[in-house]
């Protein structure tokens, strides 16, 4: 009776963090929930009688799989949030002085020169100009 | 669910709930204290112990400055950040709390009330106990991102990130010098752990032992967040780190689970090599464990206490160095020193071993006690070198310094 009553509130509880998981736009609160759901399946593990198992799913699920997760997230996070027009400011200037100077005009006619490019004034004109777009 | 289940889980599990906090409370006292006398300072002494007079001749020390503490921290205002994420922010401290005080049942203390309470109950006699508890102390790590992350500050994020750079790296050394002992006594029981160091057999006293247990003990001080590895709050550099936005109860919170953390952390310290209950007139006075064990963890938080008031703090890159280049190598090769050792001893004794009783002490008997000296010395000999080496090899390296107008 009362392993019936672990076993629904443990399913219960993986099952609303599986979905919290998935539904969630925030990534740090959807990777908090899939925290919940592991620990929840640790404890239908323990359930079982399979401790050893239990453990490692706390130990690597959750210790190593989510600090994984939150480190990912944090980089990415600090990488493109923050920083952006600085880096990528700092990756041309660092282009530049590592190139021939005689290369760079010509880095930047073939880069105009490109027919994909060339076209898009194309299609603002066209979004201008035609009584259909407007 | 019978009554007497329920009545032996609250015996094995409330009074861990009353005991540790007070020692806590205790404890607070005794780092400001004794960091006091260290700075030379007095410390706190005027507030009195309670339903004595107020400063005056009873105020004992200050024994009552706990007490003030826990008062005034109640009754401040619960402020949380403009652009907090409210929920988290709530719940980091409670997470913090929690796997430091869940820890606390895997600790083989043989309190007497538990004498005649049934084993299942009992969490320090699962198979596993030991695994459990480095699985749950992980969590801790969670809860100082939550904190770090919930409070949007950047000095919050910063200590939060560091916090679990620290963690991560430090729970490497941590376990690998845990296996030792596990090698040693072939059980994860904590109970088997604390009972196969019986009489003066203490895994501290065998060379691999010590090696395992000063890296034991220098990875808990940096899981914990203690001088001088508590880069995730450092105060001149990030303000508090990832408690920059806790005030009042909530940081309490923090507080007491850093310090139960580190009650825990002594107390496997003590269970893994430093023998458990295990003292002189134990054998007589059975309830003298108890007593063995507190003291035991006293004196490793004491030891935790001086180190924090001695030793300036380490910059990021020489943490992250001394874990993977110096701890890890070291942790790494003692657990070959302790297999080989092990082994020598066990010469074509080890089809009959049996895997019921502790492996060391079955290995111990009947050993020559030449080879006994021979193997402590070389495995002495071979620590130290490597120690030495290592320490030359992860070195940072810095030029001397240049001084252009003092000479």
């Amino acid at each position: 009776m009362t392993e019936q009553i672990a076993f629904w509130i443990l399913s219960a509880i993986a099952v609303l963090g599986a979905l919290v998981a998935v539904r969630k736009r925030n990534l740090i609160h959807g990777v908090f929930a899939l925290m919940i759901f592991f620990a929840a399946l640790s404890g239908l593990f323990l359930l079982l009688l399979a401790e050893f198992i239990a453990a490692a799913q706390v130990l690597v699920y959750i210790g190593a799989v989510g600090i994984l997760l939150l480190f990912a997230i944090m980089l990415v996070l600090v990488a493109i949030g923050v920083p952006l027009v600085y880096s990528i400011g700092g990756a041309a200037v660092v282009g530049a002085m590592s190139m021939n100077f005689t290369f760079l005009p010509s880095r930047m006619f073939t880069g105009v020169e490109s027919f994909v490019l060339a076209s898009i004034p194309f299609f603002y004109w066209r979004r201008r100009f035609s009584p259909a777009a407007a | 669910m019978s009554l007497e289940l329920i009545r032996d889980i609250l015996v094995a599990t409330v009074p861990l709930l009353l005991i540790f906090p007070t020692l806590f409370a205790f404890t607070t006292w005794l780092e400001r204290k004794a960091l006091a006398r260290i700075q030379n300072r007095i410390g706190p002494n005027k507030v009195g112990v309670p339903l004595t007079r107020y400063g005056g001749r009873f105020s004992l020390f200050g024994l009552g400055q706990p007490m003030a503490d826990g008062i005034k921290m109640l009754f401040k205002e619960n402020i949380v950040p403009r652009d907090a994420d409210r929920l988290f922010h709530l719940l980091a401290p409670i997470l913090a709390l929690i796997p430091a005080m869940l820890v606390l049942c895997f600790l083989p203390i043989d309190f007497p009330w538990i004498n005649n309470i049934q084993d299942s109950v009992k969490a320090f006699m699962l198979d596993g106990a030991v695994i459990f508890f480095f699985a749950i102390t992980g969590l801790n790590t969670l809860a100082v991102f939550m904190a770090g992350w919930a409070s949007r500050n950047k000095y919050s994020l910063l200590g939060g990130m560091r916090a679990i750079a620290q963690m991560v790296s430090y729970e490497i050394p941590l376990v690998l010098s845990a296996v030792i002992v596990v090698m040693m006594v072939g059980s994860l029981n904590a109970a088997e752990i604390a009972n196969a160091q019986a009489g003066w057999n203490w895994f501290v006293f065998t060379p691999w032992g010590l090696a395992a247990f000063i890296i034991f003990f220098i990875a808990a001080l940096a899981e914990t967040n203690r001088s001088p590895f508590d880069l995730p709050e450092a105060e001149s550099e990030i303000i508090a780190g990832y408690f920059t936005e806790y005030s009042g109860f909530k940081f309490a919170l923090f507080f007491l689970g850093e310090y139960i953390a580190m009650f825990a952390i002594s107390g496997l310290a003590v269970t893994l090599f430093l023998g458990g209950g295990a003292g002189p007139g134990v054998a007589a006075l059975p309830w003298l464990s108890v007593i063995w064990f507190l003291v035991k963890i006293f004196a490793l938080i004491a030891v935790m206490i001086w180190l924090r008031g001695t030793l300036p703090r380490l910059r990021v890159d020489q943490l992250m160095g001394f874990a993977w280049k110096f701890l890890l190598p070291l942790s790494i090769l003692n657990i070959f020193i302790a297999g080989s050792a092990l082994h020598l001893l066990a010469g074509d004794r080890l089809a009959d071993l049996d895997e019921k009783q502790p492996i060391l002490r079955q290995l111990m008997e009947g050993a020559n006690p030449l080879v006994v000296a021979g193997l402590w010395i070389g495995a002495l000999l071979i620590l130290y070198v490597a120690a030495n080496g290592l320490n030359q090899l992860s070195r940072a390296k810095v030029r001397p310094r240049e001084y252009k107008y003092a000479e």
